[in-house]
Order: C-alpha cells, then structure tokens, then sequence
C-alpha cells in the first residue's frame, strides 16, 4: 500500500498505539503534569478501576514511557509513577501530530475549560 | 517553564477537600465571637493556632486519603514567590492603614501602637491572607466569599449595625459552612484505604 500524499495523514496512520489508547494518554498526560504520582492518586484523578489501571500502567511501563517505584511506607505499600524523557517526548511527538491533523480537518482547538 | 492548563487544574483540585474552607471559616467565626465578647485581645495569636492546624490536618487528615503526587519544583517556587508577594501586599496595607489612622489623629504615634487596634488588624489581615491564598492556588469559590463577606460588610452597615464581630462572624459561618460540606464530602468520595493498590 503506497503512503497518502498528505504527511498529516500518513503521520495519524503512523501514530503510536501505545500511547493513543485513550486511558493511557491520560495516564501520560496527568504523569507528564507532575514530578511523580502515587498508584492511589493516579486511580482518583483518572477514575480508572484497579485493573485496568494496572493493566494500562504495565503496558506503558513495558513501552518505557513510565517508571513504576515500589516502595513501603509506615509498613504500607507504596507505588510510586514517573514518566520517563522517553516517555515525555513521545507524548509531545503525539500530540503535535495530533494537533496538525486537527488544524488540517479545519477544526480550531478549543480553550480548556478552566 | 510555564505550568500546563491541566498542572493547574491539578494542582487546584489537591486543594478541594474543604479543610483549607473549614480552617478560615473556623477563624473568622472565632474572631467575630471574640470581639462580641469583648475578647478581641485573644484574637491575635489566632493565626498561630489556625496555621498548625492547617498543616497538621492536611497531614493527618487529607493526604492519607489523597495519596500522595509530587508537583514540580518549579511550581513550589512560583508559590513560594506568590505567598511572599501577598504577605508582603498584607504588610503594606497595614502600613498604609496605620500611617492614614495616625494622620487622623494628628499623628500621634504613641494611639498608633495601641495594642487593642493591633490585635483586631493582625488576625483580620492574616485571615484575609488565607482568603488570599486560597485565591492564589486557584480555588474562585475564595472569590467569592471575598464578595460574600463585603456583600454582609456592606449590609450591615446600611443596617446601621455598630458590631462588626457580628458580620465578620456571619462571613466566617458561611465559609464553614461550605467547609464542612465539602470535607464531608470528600471523606465520603475518598475513604481510608489500607494499603496503595498498585499492581
């Protein structure tokens, strides 16, 4: 199959399934915003159930866009989660590439609601 | 760098669990019924009980059930750099403010020093800093009660009443109000879990 002649396009086909699936872009995103994150905060920020956090969490750590930090605290377990520069760079990779495929739709990004 | 949209708003919802409402609602009730009962000396070491317990109470009682997230060093300072300024803006007002109460008593500065005036302006000015501070992490329900509390300011004075304790009570119970809705609230949404469930 040859490419599509506009680079936007072949670059949404080329995007990175990994990161592209909704739940983990959002993992991504809320990692990208903070230094570090507790499994507990992450799980309450995204409303993600228990498993399918974990599932998603393995993945990207898999991918090496996240790190996971097992440690104890006052005998309780503590997971702590970063993104990695890997990690990071994709996701701003994603997102532009996103962004130009929006532009070229000819639809105008909204402003976050704040 | 400058802070992302949804840093900000995560930043703003750490701090929607009511306690920091409760806490500086619970000081203006406190000082509004200090000054009914004619205690407005005891009102100046307020902030040195409510500042603790603000701290302690996050500690014990809000991070537990939040877990923990670490936000950038960067947006530490810039808060840091904020709370320095409004400090700074609260210590100018009451500069100002005693600079203009000494004009109109013919500047007498000795009347300036009166601690009864000092005690009722230290609290007043630090609860009004939180107030601030609430304003500076983001949460406009702050502004409002700012709005609120002028609104009862401005009430009670085309009422004639001669008892600010009353108003600045009044103004501190609805900031209590909302605190305590909201902390139970947020108790109920985020109970105590034993352990982190990672993995």
């Amino acid at each position: 199959m040859s490419k599509p002649v506009v680079r936007e396009l072949q670059d949404v086909l080329d995007l990175d399934r990994t990161i592209h699936e909704p739940a983990r872009l959002v993992i991504l995103a809320v990692l990208n915003a903070l230094e570090s994150a507790d499994f507990t905060y992450l799980m309450d920020q995204t409303r993600m159930t228990q498993g399918n956090l974990s599932a998603h969490l393995s993945k990207l750590e898999t991918a090496g866009y996240i790190s996971i930090a097992k440690s104890f605290e006052a005998k309780r377990p503590r997971t702590t989660l970063r993104i990695t520069p890997s990690g990071a760079t994709q996701l701003v990779a994603h997102a532009r590439k996103l962004s130009r495929f929006v532009t070229m739709i000819g639809v105008k990004p909204d402003k976050p609601k704040k | 760098m400058q802070a992302s949209p949804l840093e900000n708003a995560l930043y703003r919802n750490s701090f929607d669990d009511g306690w920091l409402d409760l806490v500086v609602g619970a000081g203006l009730v406190g000082a509004g019924l200090l000054w009914l009962s004619g205690g407005i000396v005891w009102t100046a070491p307020l902030p040195a009980v409510l500042i603790p317990l603000w701290i302690a109470g996050r500690n014990s009682l809000i991070a537990p059930r939040m877990a923990e997230a670490r936000f950038r060093p960067t947006r530490e300072a810039m808060n840091r750099r904020m709370f320095g300024g409004w400090l700074l803006a609260g210590v100018g007002a009451l500069a100002i403010a005693a600079i203009v109460f000494a004009m109109a008593r013919g500047s007498d500065w000795m009347r300036v020093a009166d601690a009864r005036s000092w005690a009722v302006a230290i609290p007043n000015v630090l609860i009004g800093a939180g107030l601030l501070a609430g304003l500076v992490l983001g949460a406009k329900r702050f502004a409002l009660y700012a709005a609120i509390a002028i609104a009862i300011g401005a009430g009670g004075a085309i009422a004639g009443t001669d008892e600010p304790g009353a108003l600045i009570a009044a103004a501190g119970a609805v900031v209590l109000l909302v605190g305590v809705v909201m902390m139970v609230r947020f108790m109920r949404d985020h109970p105590l879990n034993g352990d982190d469930a990672g993995e």
